[in-house]
């Protein structure tokens, strides 16, 4: 049994309820989590299993969802693991995951800014990139600019 | 005896007042501005080092836009950075030049089609000269400024009104 | 009323620093609450130079992008153009010709070398030391030369292609690079001769703003400044990509030589130890260098499979890594770029608390943050 088998069958065993999907075709293992168990899952695997940085959080807009994708690295066993999970595009919501890696905390603000996802519990949720009166979020496949910013036209 | 005991033997020379301190005093004391926001600004730094040496013109940079004749935008412009730009322009003294270096200030370049881009730092303050490149070469810099000079030499009036 | 300490009515105060401010490497703001001269709590306001770098990238095809990968981190051009290709590459399973490979290492560690040069350069400046700078400058000057020979450009290469580099290399640089790998060392030696144990250039780094090993994780702290706080993890010698399996360095750790582990002057150390493992690495590559293709066969429409990668590649600032989303078309769905100064601003708050006013400019050289990697 490798080891992502055995991570499936140690979540299912901890968290009975979640669903969740594992996909191995890609370049790392994919654990398709939730949305409201994504945080649960994510503590248990820093915890048990030494994911202990989070590499990157970030999102994609799909057209009729939003993806939430986290990239875990364990420096001991060399791994990568890969979580995703998936927001509805109208009102994108989901826990932050803060609490469990430090690093979050501004990957949370990138990703409130640039997709309008909102993080529950969240210290400090404000814009981090785009100014703070700025309009809409950017890296949505719709987005449309407001025509002017403080009297600049904005050409787009 | 030497070239200037030579021009003067008097050590006396006549000129205009608006000659001698506008012109003269002016153009080679161009104070720039330690401002720049992206890649242009490592070249202007280069320019202002060993090879380059930005010193011989009389340009040293200063911190504060209240010691400085000229601003160099060296960078892109975003939206969150024009107004500040707007400012630090507005704390500069009279007479005051500005020179857009690289695409990116001069018309957007590159990112001409970014959401957060100002397609021109002209759109939002009056710019003397631009120099193209991406980044432009320390040369190319060099030769903006002695086009600068050239232009302060053939300002007409002593004081510009501000525009 | 004579006013003593117990009555001296003192208050908080709010400095604004930046976004143009000589030592914050660029457009860096950051608000102050201080106390006196003591620091109690900085937020960084970034965003000065976003450029949606990331937005243009789904709009442009997979090899128009390389020129903008140029400008994601300007100090180090050739190392994000390296990372982004590979990942095209894994993406679309193309083989990268060995003499193309041994090139790509020569020009990343290259950019390498003279990043660091103005990393370092520029903390020994902010700390009031000139001159180190000026050197450093003049050996800058020269890979600049070697680079302009090559692709044409000195600053934004766009030197690296899908499956390759775009030539070969010219006619004399590997006389020129082998005898800039002699006078670099040699100048190197002198640099560190004036900084490195000056006694007031270790006063003002060592034991200022540690960063725990364990924050540091949590922080997603990588990079040189990793290696500083006593990790020894290094993406080249641990997980090589490329053709790093092949040669033979080092990995500098900091141990806190002159105060505590992950102070500022760990962070410093770690740089300069690190340009001689580069000088290194180039000098094997040259003498290893294949004769052969430098450019893999690459059809001209380019579609790579649907499908997503993320690749990583240990840059001079820190791990950098690009994540892509291929939907099976000529352009890419999603493009993001993680950056390590991005890491490294979020632990500011953290680590800059208690220190005084005057060292702040060190932490952030200390940090070599840039900019644009930031903001994107």
């Amino acid at each position: 049994m490798n080891r992502i088998e055995k991570i499936v069958k140690m979540i299912r065993k901890e968290e009975p309820e979640v669903l969740l999907r594992t996909e191995e075709e890609g370049q790392f293992p994919v654990l398709r989590v939730e949305r409201d168990r994504v945080v649960p899952v994510l503590r248990l695997l820093r915890d048990d299993f030494g994911f202990e940085s989070l590499m990157c959080e970030t999102a994609s807009d799909r057209g009729d969802r939003i993806d939430l994708i986290y990239h875990l690295f364990s420096t001991p066993h060399r791994e990568t693991l890969v979580v995703k999970t998936v927001l509805s595009r109208e009102k994108p919501q989901v826990e932050t995951a803060e609490d469990v890696w430090k690093s979050a905390n501004w990957y949370e603000r990138e990703i409130f800014d640039l997709f309008g996802v909102e993080f529950i519990g969240h210290s400090d949720l404000v814009r981090i990139l785009l100014p703070q009166d700025w309009v809409g979020h950017p890296l949505r496949k719709d987005y449309r600019p407001a025509p002017e910013y403080h009297g600049m036209k904005i050409e787009y | 005896m030497g070239l200037l005991e030579h021009k003067l033997p008097e050590n006396v020379f006549f000129t205009k007042l608006d000659q001698l301190t506008m012109r003269w005093g002016l153009r080679n004391s161009l104070w720039y501005m330690l401002f720049a926001t992206a890649c242009c600004a490592i070249e202007l730094m280069q320019t202002g080092m060993s090879r380059y040496d930005f010193d011989r013109f009389g340009m040293i940079p200063r911190a504060t836009p209240r010691q400085s004749d000229l601003m160099i935008v060296a960078g892109t412009v975003t939206y969150k950075m024009a107004l500040r730009i707007k400012r630090l322009y507005g704390q500069m003294p009279e007479p005051k030049y500005v020179i857009s270096m690289g695409s990116c200030a001069n018309c957007g370049g590159g990112f001409v089609h970014s959401y957060s881009v100002l397609n021109g730092v002209d759109k939002i303050i009056p710019v003397d000269v631009y120099v193209p490149g991406c980044p432009p070469r320390p040369e190319a810099l060099m030769e903006g400024c002695m086009k600068l000079m050239e232009k302060i030499d053939q300002e007409p009036r002593l004081v510009r009104s501000a525009r | 009323m004579v006013t003593t300490r117990s009555t001296l009515r003192t208050q908080e105060m709010l400095l604004n620093m930046g976004p143009h401010h000589p030592s914050t490497h660029g457009v860096l703001r950051l608000i102050l609450r201080l106390d006196g001269e003591v620091v109690e709590e900085v937020f960084p306001d970034i965003g000065y130079l976003h450029r949606g770098i990331e937005k243009i990238g789904e709009s442009l095809t997979y090899k128009q992008f390389i020129p903008y990968t140029d400008r994601v981190e300007y100090l180090a051009s050739m190392n994000v153009n390296h990372l982004y290709c590979m990942a095209v590459e894994k993406l679309a399973g193309i083989e990268v010709p060995e003499r193309a490979e041994y090139i790509r290492v020569i020009m990343t560690e290259l950019n390498r070398i003279i990043s660091h040069i103005i990393g370092c350069g520029a903390l020994a400046m902010d700390l009031g030391a000139f001159t180190p700078f000026l050197y450093g400058v003049v050996e800058r000057e020269k890979v600049n030369d070697l680079f302009e020979m090559t692709c044409g450009q000195r600053l934004t290469y766009n030197y690296m292609r899908i499956g390759g580099v775009s030539q070969d290399l010219p006619e004399g640089f590997v006389e020129k690079t082998y005898a800039f790998l002699e006078e670099m060392e040699r100048r190197w030696d002198e640099i560190n001769r004036l900084i490195t144990e000056n006694e007031i250039f270790v006063q003002r780094l060592a034991d200022v703003a540690v960063l725990t090993e364990a924050d540091a994780l949590s922080y997603n702290i990588t990079g040189p400044n990793l290696r500083a706080s006593g990790v020894d993890w290094d993406l080249r010698r641990d997980m090589p990509y490329s053709v790093y399996d092949r040669f033979d360095f080092d990995v500098p750790i900091g141990k806190g030589e002159r105060g505590t582990v992950g102070d500022c002057y760990d962070r410093y150390l770690m740089r300069v130890r690190e340009t001689y493992e580069s000088l290194k690495i180039v000098r094997q590559a040259l003498d290893g260098l294949p004769e052969g293709e430098v450019q893999a066969k690459v059809s001209k429409v380019f579609k790579p499979p649907k499908g997503e990668v993320y690749m990583r590649a240990e840059n001079p600032r820190g791990e950098m890594a690009v994540y892509i989303e291929s939907d099976g078309s000529t352009k890419p769905s999603r493009i993001k770029f993680k950056t390590p100064s991005f890491n490294s601003l979020g632990v500011f708050n953290k680590i800059c608390r208690g220190q005084m006013l005057s060292d702040l400019v060190a932490v952030i050289g200390s940090f070599d943050i840039v900019l644009p990697e930031v903001d994107r």
